[in-house]
């Protein structure tokens, strides 16, 4: 056949990603045995549930901004500011006496605003980049401005219980992290909306030319990023007890990381919400070990922008040999 | 046709695979100065890989390649330029903030000491002159120049390079008519001037235009070239498909059912008088205008992307003036443009996934995609549409483009449509492909389809369509049965000429 020079088996696509999968899996495996070799607190099992709650904050918020990836708009980089003002908000509500339902309720509200705000302007035609670079400005100032710059006590058994319950011996944000994880991934691969999703970030003109509402996709996919980030700060609070405006140094950076290491592609369209929940794990399994290490914080961001590229080097790769 | 010289290229049994993909076979190409070599075949017939060989982009597994009696390494882009072998790309690489002279002079490091704006329109000036452009201002922006007089500056830029052998991969794929004229009228030139031209192109009227010799490509393999004052259009296409083609416009049958799409006096930013449109159950409608015609325009706004000024839209009686995108799309109208790469297909998503992106409410329940109702759903378009049904769920952007044609137009079947309107439904597909797309459309009409298709290819306006609607400049010039009017009479009315 004729056509068969330009057109490659669909079998050959499948395995590759699956190839992907197993690599990233490897590197957490790799990590692990390296550390538990070096530092011997490293897999004890207290060392173990932090790096697994790290993982869950982290990938809470990198599954939420996966919709943001796989829609076509890049990154979101308000999503750390987002997690410190709901932590505040969630602190200060619990502080105020507030139970724990309609405190949680306010602040997610509250993220679902920020989030369709954001989402509206893009939507509009705003650069992404931008338009969250501004409203993450805008956030953290409000965040300053409540607090004042003091640390905000929470002070609540209920949110205590939250974050140090461990149902089946697994702290409740790693069954947040695995259950979200799940739901996402339905709504990916059996939904309308998840597969509109892929449509958008995969072609915005196709899509608005098929009849699909790119403005709402859009819209959404901010929203689910926006709330999802606020979930990490209502979780933190309820670890520690207490918020601030200095909590969750560096972590549009880690989230944005994890992204890229689970190799959704950043132009949009392909990716999944599993994979970006394997990318956290590896970015959380990383750093953890740098910091047992006791690696200085500028080599810690050297490995870890070194391990960012590779993963997205390597599935480009990946992504190029299936076009060929 | 202007006599041939001494052999000046000559490359012999030239393979090349990638993985276990054999995009040439032992193939042969001969090329003697002078001349224009026509370089034809199907998509995927293996001509883009000879290109790439040729400007060193592509090293092939085997075989020699003797340039000037020489033999020859074109192993990097560098060497193939050093050779004088340069390529217009079929996607334009000019810079659009640019001027004309400065684009002319980009990667060009022949110009020496300071690039002051005097000296480079002094430079241009006779570059300028061969392709026919002497009254272009070379300060003027690239940008405000059209697609036809871009292609004319990409020629004109090779030859400051004092390339010797061209390779015009498709430069007429985005030409209007008229301007197609004046790229051939260049390239004719061009061998005057001494240089020699590998002519690629979908389009075979052409060929009998300004080449001397043809090498047909077949699944990457090469034919002996033929001269082609000994060739006709059809043995010319039976040649390319190594079969008999049959005919390449599908009979019509003309029993009409009652009017589906009426469009009145509709007037939009693009046509400067109102025009009006009908078309009937099982009727075909070919728009035909050269660019900036209004033709597309017209459809355009008839599905809500473009904007109605006035007039009224009619769907089956009803009136559906200003509709949005989605409300037409829920009226049973699809709409595909002209550039399926920009806005007809997802590339990196299968086949299948691009049959049912219009249709996910109807493989759908509550939200939860059926997948087995997608399948199904692909696999009856697939059929519809002679596309094999093996590679649905391959990626659609690794499809040629003739399949990628069929899952672009195909995709809006899976709406069950009653109109279907169509730009340029055939722009780079090839020969095959094309006949199978127009024995589709033709098929969906008589199942009672109406279809209303914009093309600036008069050949298969009159082809294809059961009525013609002429447009020049944004002006409806006529409407009539096919019967009714010559290829020669829409070529006047589309150029104005009359």
């Amino acid at each position: 056949m004729a056509t068969m020079v330009q057109e490659s088996s669909p079998g050959f696509t499948m395995n590759r990603t699956r190839w992907f999968n197993l690599a990233l899996l490897a590197i957490v495996i790799v990590v692990l045995v390296l550390g538990g070799i070096t530092q011997p607190q490293f897999l004890t099992p207290d060392n173990f549930i932090a790096i697994v709650r790290a993982a869950a904050l982290i990938g809470i918020a990198a599954i939420g901004m996966t919709f943001i990836t796989l829609s076509g708009s890049f990154v979101s980089l308000s999503t750390q500011q987002t997690a410190i003002l709901s932590a505040i908000l969630f602190a200060m509500a619990l502080g105020a006496g507030w139970s724990l339902v309609p405190a949680v309720l306010v602040v997610l509200v509250a993220a679902l605003v920020l989030g369709a705000v954001q989402g509206a302007f893009v939507a509009l035609g705003l650069n992404s980049i931008i338009t969250t670079l501004g409203a993450g400005a805008a956030i953290f100032g409000i965040a300053n401005v409540i607090t004042d710059n003091r640390t905000v006590q929470a002070r609540s058994d209920v949110a205590d219980f939250l974050g140090t319950a461990r149902p089946l011996g697994v702290p409740i944000q790693v069954w947040i992290f695995v259950i979200l994880t799940a739901i996402t991934m339905v709504v990916l691969y059996k939904t309308t909306f998840g597969r509109m999703v892929k449509l958008v970030g995969s072609n915005r003109d196709t899509a608005r030319a098929s009849g699909i509402r790119v403005g709402r996709i859009i819209l959404w996919s901010f929203v689910i990023a926006s709330v999802f980030a606020a979930l990490c700060g209502i979780l933190l609070v309820a670890q520690v007890g207490q918020a601030k405006v200095l909590n969750f140094q560096g972590f549009n950076i880690q989230v944005v990381a994890a992204v890229l290491v689970g190799g959704t592609a950043i132009q949009g369209g392909a990716g999944s919400t599993l994979r970006t929940a394997l990318g956290a794990i590896v970015i959380a399994t990383l750093e953890n070990y740098m910091l047992q290490a006791q690696y200085e914080e500028g080599t810690r961001l050297v490995i870890t922008g070194a391990v960012v590229g590779i993963a997205v080097i390597a599935f480009h790769w990946v992504q190029s040999r299936r076009a060929r | 046709m202007s006599a041939s010289g001494d052999v000046l290229l000559d490359m012999t049994d030239i393979s090349k695979s990638y993985g276990s993909v054999k995009a040439l076979v032992d193939v042969n190409f001969e090329l003697k100065s002078g001349e224009v070599m026509a370089l034809l075949g199907e998509n995927g017939a293996g001509k883009s890989t000879l290109v790439k060989v040729l400007s060193g982009l592509v090293s092939p597994d085997s075989g020699s390649i003797t340039l000037r009696g020489v033999t020859t390494n074109l192993g990097s882009p560098h060497l193939a330029r050093e050779a004088g072998i340069a390529v217009v790309q079929q996607e334009l690489s000019l810079v659009p903030n640019l001027t004309v002279a400065e684009n002319l002079f980009i990667g060009g490091t022949d110009v020496k000491g300071a690039w002051t704006g005097r000296k480079l329109r002094d430079l241009a000036r006779p570059l300028l002159e061969q392709v026919g452009l002497a009254d272009l201002d070379p300060r003027r922006f690239v940008s405000s120049l059209s697609v036809g007089e871009m292609q004319l500056i990409e020629i004109a830029r090779l030859l400051g390079r004092n390339a010797e052998i061209l390779i015009l991969d498709e430069p007429t794929a985005a030409l209007s008519d008229v301007e197609i004229q004046r790229v051939l009228k260049v390239v004719k030139n061009l061998t005057g001037s001494g240089r020699t031209v590998i002519y690629v192109t979908h389009r075979l009227g052409e060929v009998f235009e300004i080449a001397d010799r043809a090498t047909i490509f077949r699944n990457g393999r090469s034919l002996d070239p033929v001269l082609v004052s000994d060739l006709t259009i059809d043995s010319l296409i039976e040649r390319m498909l190594g079969r008999h083609l049959g005919d390449m416009y599908p009979g019509r049958t003309s029993h009409f059912g009652p009017v589906r799409l009426e469009v009145t006096d509709l007037e939009t930013p693009g046509l400067v008088a109102p025009a009006s449109i009908t078309a009937r159950q099982g009727e075909i409608v070919g728009l035909a205008g050269q660019l900036g015609s209004g033709a597309p325009t017209l459809l355009r706004s008839v599905v809500g992307i473009g904007f109605t000024s006035s007039g009224t839209v009619r769907l089956d009686g009803v009136d559906v003036t200003g509709a949005s995108l989605q409300k037409a799309k829920s009226m049973g109208v699809g709409y595909c443009s002209d550039d399926r790469k920009r806005d007809g297909i997802f590339a990196l998503q299968s086949v299948i996934k691009n049959i049912s992106s219009p249709a996910l409410p109807t493989v759908s329940t509550g939200g939860w995609l059926s997948a087995k109702r997608e399948r199904n759903l692909g696999r009856s378009v697939s059929d519809k549409f002679a596309f094999d049904a093996a590679r649905l769920n391959g990626d659609a952007g690794n499809l040629s483009g003739g399949n990628q044609q069929k899952v672009a137009v195909g995709k809006w079947l899976s709406i069950s449509p009653k109109v279907l309107l169509l730009e340029e439904p055939t722009r780079g597909v090839d020969v095959g492909a094309r006949a199978e797309i127009y024995r589709t459309l033709r098929a969906l009409a008589d199942e009672g389809l109406a279809i209303v298709f914009a093309s600036s290819d008069l050949a298969e306006v009159h082809g294809l369509a059961d009525t013609v609607a002429t447009f020049y400049r944004g002006r409806q010039v006529r409407v009539a049965p096919v019967s009714e009017i010559s290829e020669s009479q829409m070529m006047l009315d589309v150029t104005r000429q009359a």
